[in-house]
């Protein structure tokens, strides 16, 4: 007989895996509150919540912070417009080596981060372009395209094609059946894709440590005060400032997909 | 009579010049205004193609199409006077029904008010008052099918295209829609052109029909017309499945040395003693409404159809079978 519950052994492990990929991220949120500053000793020895207000008085804080919402902004919007246009033409036209460039598309989220990163970084020098924040935004727009791409062209492909012809059919112009048609189809989906992009771009290090020069995002400020004795958990508190900034979007844009696929037409 | 729709000479081939796909080669055709015209053929006949060329999907490769006296080689889908019914319904998912029925007069700028009021009066022709909030994923297929049709007809349309339309309905259904469709068009006067593989259909409801094959038209004609003098060998067997006799045969059977058609209802089983035509039981198929019979005889194998209520042969039996000379069409077409 097939049964529909899980043995004790199998319950017991996907618990146990789950606590071991979920606990660390509490170790991070206790060693914010800390009074121990230097070494992140277990268990803490007390418990403050001054790090909060030092981390706001602390002025190298603040130019990584907006250098990575400012970065994930602009990389985000670049994503939405062109992965949006991406996806329309490679799910409503077909042509020769079709299949061969929607790999090329997918690559940059495949391809490891070093090799994205050590490619940019070359192809900017031989043009002769200045490190920038510029940069940046180009390094990290190649995989948020992706992102949006991997989600408009999964809604492209789930919505009846005939709508668009129906649309046509009944008089409207193509601006009409943007506008009424395929955007209000397509909108959960694009707004999930850049919620997801901006995450990712968010907390971007590798591609961001070759692209950047000079400048520091929010990440890679974190990675060089870990390696500084002094005020570490400063470093915790910035990073639940992260890990909001994150995770509040993805959960955003899950909610979203989830409600896409009910007035996509799953039913009651 | 004026022409809703005409065709001269119209191709729409795909593919490279040298070696192209034809999937319509040089049609001619006329629809005349207010009739109910089928377009009938197997998959891949073309027969959608010219309903696409119509509403404007396709562009001719060759060719001149006229609506209503207007050549439409330049005008796009959307400023045609044409509507479509899909095969797959394509109902905007995000809709509600009525919004999805006023869509047609909701881009051409008419406001709400107007648009509802004509949404619902829309909805009560196609018998789905009270629909209008529902959202097309909550409706069964059946109503789907009449949200579309309401959909296609709010903007007035002088020539309604309906593809396959009632394909995906279960048998029932079919024929309630089949009545009501021919009720529907009767009433607003409206040209329908309608595109099926299913030959019942189309002979039950056209006006008149043209029988596709290989992107050509094989025949034209009222269903009558079309099933009692076949043109070709195809429109034989398509069209209620004929019995096609090779030349031989048809001398054998008392006609000129042609190909010729014999419809199986045409046929009588007898006694095999003292008549000119006795063959073998081969097979028997049990439809309800009687039997199936196919006999060989002089090496054809031939179906005749036997009513309900006579006594069926036994597998292996030699039967007599008669018939009225005239019901022996012979062919002038070829292929």
């Amino acid at each position: 007989m097939h049964s529909d519950r899980a043995s004790l052994g199998l319950k017991i492990a996907a618990v146990g895996g789950l606590l071991f990929l979920h606990l660390p991220i509490l170790l991070i949120f206790l060693y914010a509150f800390t009074t121990e500053d230097k070494s992140y000793q277990f268990p803490p020895p007390g418990l403050t919540t001054q790090w909060f207000g030092v981390a706001w008085e602390r002025e190298d804080i603040w130019p990584p912070l907006y250098l990575s919402l400012w970065v994930a902004t602009i990389a985000t919007v670049l994503a939405m417009i062109l992965g949006t246009l991406v996806s329309a033409a490679m799910a409503r036209t077909s042509f020769f080596g079709r299949e061969q460039i929607s790999l090329l598309i997918i690559l940059p989220i495949a391809l490891p981060g070093v090799i994205t990163g050590m490619s940019l970084r070359s192809a900017f020098s031989i043009m002769d372009i200045p490190f920038s924040t510029w940069t940046i935004i180009l390094g990290h727009a190649t995989f948020c395209i992706v992102i949006v791409y991997n989600n408009a062209v999964a809604r492209f492909r789930r919505l009846s094609g005939g709508i668009l012809e129906a649309s046509a059919d009944l008089g409207a112009n193509s601006f009409q059946t943007f506008r009424y048609v395929l955007l209000p189809n397509l909108g959960t989906a694009l707004l999930a894709g850049g919620m997801l992009a901006f995450a990712l771009s968010f907390d971007e290090v590798i591609v961001t440590t070759f692209t950047a020069g000079q400048q520091s995002t929010l990440p890679i400020w974190m990675l060089q005060e870990l390696v500084r004795p002094r005020q570490r958990p400063v470093t915790n508190v910035v990073a639940i400032v992260v890990f909001t900034a994150t995770f509040v979007p993805i959960l955003i844009a899950y909610y979203l997909t989830r409600g896409g696929s009910e007035t996509a037409g799953a039913g009651k | 009579m004026t022409a809703a729709v005409e065709f001269l000479r119209v191709s729409r081939h795909f593919g490279p010049a040298s070696a192209p796909v034809k999937a319509v080669d040089g049609v001619d055709l006329t629809i005349a205004e207010g009739s109910f015209f089928a377009m009938l053929g197997p998959s891949g006949s073309g027969k959608t193609t010219c309903l696409r060329l119509i509403s404007g999907f396709e562009k001719p490769t060759g060719g001149t199409i006229r609506i209503f006296g207007q050549d439409v080689g330049d005008i796009p889908p959307n400023r045609r006077n044409v509507n479509t019914v899909f095969q797959d319904y394509a109902l905007f998912p995000h809709m509600n029904v009525r919004d999805n029925v006023g869509y047609g007069l909701m881009v051409k700028g008419v406001d709400r008010r107007t648009r509802d009021t004509r949404a619902e009066e829309m909805l009560s022709l196609v018998k789905l008052e009270g629909y209008g909030d529902r959202k097309p994923a909550q409706l069964s297929g059946g109503q789907r099918q009449r949200v579309a049709l309401a959909r296609a007809l709010v903007n007035e349309p002088k020539v309604l295209l309906l593809d396959e339309p009632l394909g995906a309905l279960d048998l029932k259904l079919r024929e309630a829609m089949q009545d009501e469709l021919k009720a529907l068009q009767s009433r607003l006067g409206i040209t329908f052109v309608f595109v099926t593989h299913d030959q019942g259909e189309a002979l039950s409801m056209a006006d008149s029909l043209a029988v596709f094959n290989e992107g050509k038209i094989a025949q034209i004609g009222t269903p009558a017309e079309v099933y009692a003098r076949p043109r070709t060998r195809f429109v034989a067997d398509f069209v209620g499945s004929s019995n096609v006799l090779p030349p031989e045969v048809t001398r054998a059977f008392g006609g000129p040395l042609k190909w010729s058609s014999l419809r199986p209802e045409m046929l009588r089983v007898t006694a095999a003693d003292g008549v000119a035509l006795a063959g073998t039981v081969t097979g028997i198929r049990y439809l309800g409404a009687g039997s199936r019979l196919s006999v060989a005889l002089n090496g054809t194998e031939v179906a005749a159809l036997l009513p309900a209520g006579q006594p069926v042969p036994e597998p292996g039996a030699t039967v007599g079978l008669a018939f009225d000379p005239s019901a022996l069409h012979v062919m002038e077409g070829e292929g």
